[in-house]
């Protein structure tokens, strides 16, 4: 599977299971959030973590989820050093923020 | 060819000819048309003379070509058409069976099976040939489709190949550039421009994404950039005052253009960017990014190469981003480097991406070229490097020189 999908409660946890997130990968990804766009509450967690580069159409992916979920919280979960570099390049670190793990997204501080 | 052109035409192949002419009156009285031939080779002649049959009922032990010569011919990928082939025998052993079905047989039909269960089956075949004869239509229709999709890529690739800047020649200046479009087209796009005695504009873009709608967006862009119409454009305002226009800062510029482009739908097609201006005159390079990756400050007198870096939000997706305007002071003979992922995110047959720092490095290894030959080596070191053909991605580079004044 490219995704994993949890559901609970005030949370939906999306999991990218792919070493790129490039353009074979953003418009499964757009569909993906497309179908669950209606079930996500408060708050969206993308787990990054398997994700070793991504590209302008991965950004593009991650930037349409955020306008597409406007009153959503997003959090980026255990991105690796390109995703990061490129977050912050693009300022979308301002945006979403990325925490080390799940637990520390959920945390009602975070 | 439209399924209910398909006639239902069978051609019956049978040397004896008592049971020739029984099998074909049964068929007649089904409503099938009926060609006869006495063995594998009339069966030859007789479908070169009826294109349009696509359905042989044969007799599998007959002199000259049997049955199963015959149908090895009509099932070889070089026969000129699809053929449904029934092997019509008296024997209907295991063994026999087995020898049909590897020369390529699609049904059999032992000689004494009653006419409502061989008309099923021949129906059955019809079908088959319909469902066929449809799926070749349709890859014809791709075929076509493709064709034309190619053709309008090369076109628009052209065409966009039309949009990149003549001079590259200014009093003090010299610029370079390679701009090589993937096979599907991107949208990258460069470009350096005039924009009064003291000021020379540099600018590089990379809209997201391949194919015809990046490549509009792109061509749209280059368009609002470059049209330079008197004193009032996207690079130049009008003023009430001696010299009658002031510059438009670089962070406003790509403002505007973040506003102008904002995309309302679900594309999300969005751009990079990094736009420049140099005083000829000073040396003063001052510029904006929109989540573009840094340019390579090559210090030519230091033998030094530095990133210049801005982080800041991509373009034509967010309608609250800002934008900032920095500066840096070069030195004659500095040059400055723009360039899009395509040629830092190569990769070699590893999947090891070539970089920004490794483009960094080649930049500096390079540095004593003069700068013509050094746009190219560098995107033929990369070539070399990646090992294969053709970039994946649109390659863009374009070189700032400032002589000094």
């Amino acid at each position: 599977m490219q995704f994993d999908i949890i559901e609970k409660g005030q949370y939906t946890i999306v999991q990218v299971n792919e070493g790129r997130f490039d353009a074979k990968l953003a418009p499964a990804f757009r569909e993906q959030l497309e179908q669950i766009k209606g079930n996500v509450r408060t708050h969206l967690v993308l787990d990054l973590g398997e994700v070793r580069f991504m590209d302008s159409s991965g950004l593009g992916a991650v930037m349409g989820a955020y306008k597409m979920l406007r009153n959503t919280k997003i959090s980026i979960v255990n991105p690796q050093k390109p995703v990061t570099d490129l977050l912050k390049l693009t300022r979308m670190d301002k945006l979403i923020l990325s925490h080390p793990t799940i637990e520390d997204a959920l945390a009602p501080t975070a | 060819m439209e399924a209910a052109a398909l006639t239902k035409e069978i051609l019956l192949v049978e040397d004896n000819k008592v049971m020739l002419m029984m099998m074909s009156q049964m068929l007649s009285s089904r409503g099938y048309r009926v060609v006869t031939a006495k063995h594998g080779l009339d069966a030859l002649t007789q479908l070169d003379s009826h294109p349009d049959i696509q359905f042989v009922l044969s007799d599998w032990m007959m002199p000259e070509l049997n049955g199963i010569e015959l149908c090895y011919q009509l099932k070889s990928a070089e026969y000129n058409r699809y053929i449904f082939f029934v092997l019509l025998s008296g024997r209907d052993d295991k063994e026999s069976i087995v020898e049909g079905i590897n020369a390529g047989a699609d049904d059999f039909v032992a000689k004494d099976t009653n006419i409502n269960e061989l008309d099923a089956r021949i129906k059955a075949g019809f079908r088959t040939l319909e469902l066929h004869n449809q799926l070749v239509a349709k890859n014809i229709e791709l075929d076509c489709a493709y064709a034309t999709i190619k053709q309008d890529l090369e076109s628009a690739s052209e065409l966009i190949q039309r949009m990149l800047p003549n001079q590259t020649r200014f009093k003090g200046v010299e610029i370079n550039y390679t701009h090589i479009p993937s096979a599907q087209i991107g949208g990258d796009m460069l470009g350096c421009m005039q924009l009064d005695e003291e000021h020379i504009a540099i600018y590089l873009f990379d809209v997201a994404g391949h194919g015809v709608a990046s490549a509009l967006m792109s061509f749209s862009i280059q368009q609002s950039i470059s049209s330079n119409s008197g004193t009032a454009s996207n690079v130049k305002r009008k003023k009430d005052t001696d010299p009658f226009y002031s510059l438009i800062e670089p962070s406003e510029v790509i403002a505007h253009l973040n506003q102008s482009y904002i995309s309302q739908d679900q594309n999300n097609l969005y751009f990079t960017m990094v736009y420049a201006v140099l005083n000829t005159k000073s040396g003063l390079l001052t510029y904006s990014f929109a989540g573009h990756p840094p340019m390579i400050w090559l210090q030519k007198s230091e033998s030094h190469c530095e990133f210049i870096a801005q982080d800041s939000f991509v373009a034509g997706m967010f309608d609250f981003a800002e934008y900032q305007t920095e500066q840096v002071q070069l030195k004659p003979n500095d040059r400055v480097f723009l360039y899009s992922d395509g040629i830092t995110e190569a990769e070699d047959q590893q999947k090891n991406q070539y970089s920004e720092v490794g483009l960094k490095q080649l930049v500096l290894a390079l540095s004593n070229q003069p700068g013509d030959t050094q746009t190219d080596t560098i995107v033929s070191t990369v070539s070399a490097w990646c090992g294969a053909a053709q970039f994946d991605d649109d390659i863009s580079l374009l070189v700032l020189e400032w002589q000094g004044e």
